[in-house]
Order: structure tokens, then C-alpha cells, then sequence
């Protein structure tokens, strides 16, 4: 999983954040400080925010980030530009949201040029190999 | 007159932290923030139809890492 290391360095610098995760459309590339059933869950819950944030208008403009902050803490939510990507996480409530965006989005540059060397390119085609 | 005072100041610590506590479970420091690729920011308060529409998929996710 391309998306391992970057997360695992994401938790290691910020330990504000307790749990993040990587997706593609509704694909786990990988998650961090969680165990499987609750990335599934933390996935699917970040691309329904996604999906009901981009609808509050109707312009067209695309969501590129989200923070809901509640009982002290904040979910943070971040789509790359060009929409291949999205990383979620969960913060502890002193965090900085400027700098959790910062580090979401250094995160999801990080898994995409894990994916463009050899060795992330060789995985990835593994990965379809399987899958298939 | 000192059992009166000591009454009250419970009294009124009681109702104060009772409605603390209602206010954190409705969800009173509750906020949404939604950044657009435009570069604008909309801000919900709690009571907003929108962050009402949004907060449930944040509880859910800030419940499932607390499960995990």
C-alpha cells in the first residue's frame, strides 16, 4: 500500500491527529491510527460529507477541503485538486486547522509520488494484478 | 443568612454546569467550515440547517476512531 508510509510519517509529525486515512472515490489507499472496519467506516463517512458539502451550492465549484469541528475535536477532509485523491483525518481540539490542511495535503503529495517511482509504480500495478 | 448564601451559590453552580453540559450535547461549540476550489469559505454554526445536514458524518467518523 503506497499510502502506509506517508500516513504512518503524517501520525508521527502531527500528534495532534489521531487517526487518518487515503482514498480514491470510496478505495482505501491506506489508514493510519485506526483498524480496518473503522477506516471502511472513516471513508465512507468522509466521501458522504464530501458529497453533501458539494451540494450546499450549485454554482459548480468543487468542495476543496472540510472541517467539522464538535465535542472537541475535528474531522478535517481534503481533496486534491484534480479530485483523484482525498485524505480525512481526526484531530485532537488544540490543532491548528491551517496546519492539519497543510500536512493532509503534503500527505496526499507524498502518496502520489510513492505512486510515480518505480517501486510505488510496481506495487500499484500489483495491486490491479490482484485485484483483477 | 450563610446557609442561605451557600444554597444559592450551589443553586446557581448546578444550573450553570447543567447547561453546560446541554450545550455540549447539542452540539453547542459545534462548527462546519467548507473551503471551496474557488477559494471561499463558508462557516455553519451549529443550528444551521447545513452543518445539521453535515455534523452527523463527523460524529460518525469521530465514533468510529473512538471504537477502534
Amino acid at each position: 500500500m503506497d499510502a502506509a508510509k506517508p500516513l504512518a510519517d503524517l501520525l508521527e509529525l502531527s500528534p495532534q491527529i489521531e487517526a487518518a486515512a487515503v482514498f480514491r472515490g470510496e478505495e482505501i489507499l491506506g489508514a493510519a491510527g485506526v483498524g480496518d472496519e473503522a477506516a471502511r467506516r472513516l471513508v465512507d463517512d468522509a466521501v458522504r460529507l464530501l458529497d453533501s458539502a458539494g451540494k450546499l451550492r450549485s454554482d459548480g465549484s468543487r468542495v476543496a477541503q472540510v472541517r467539522a469541528a464538535l465535542s472537541g475535536r475535528s474531522v478535517f477532509v481534503v481533496q486534491q485538486p484534480e479530485g483523484e485523491r482525498a485524505a480525512v483525518a481526526v484531530a485532537a481540539g488544540g490543532a491548528t486547522p491551517g496546519l492539519v490542511f497543510f500536512d493532509l495535503k503534503r500527505t496526499l503529495a507524498a502518496v502520489a509520488e510513492e505512486r510515480a517511482t518505480p517501486r510505488g509504480r510496481r506495487a500499484a500495478k500489483e495491486d490491479t494484478g490482484s485485484a483483477a | 443568612m450563610l446557609r442561605r448564601l451557600l444554597a444559592l451559590i450551589v443553586l446557581g453552580g448546578g444550573a450553570f454546569a447543567g447547561a453546560l453540559a446541554f450545550r455540549r450535547r447539542s452540539g453547542g461549540h459545534a462548527v462546519v467550515d467548507v473551503h471551496f476550489d474557488d477559494g471561499s469559505l463558508v462557516s455553519f454554526g451549529p443550528r444551521s440547517a447545513e452543518a445539521q445536514r453535515l455534523l452527523p458524518f463527523a460524529r460518525d467518523i469521530l465514533a468510529a476512531v473512538d471504537r477502534s
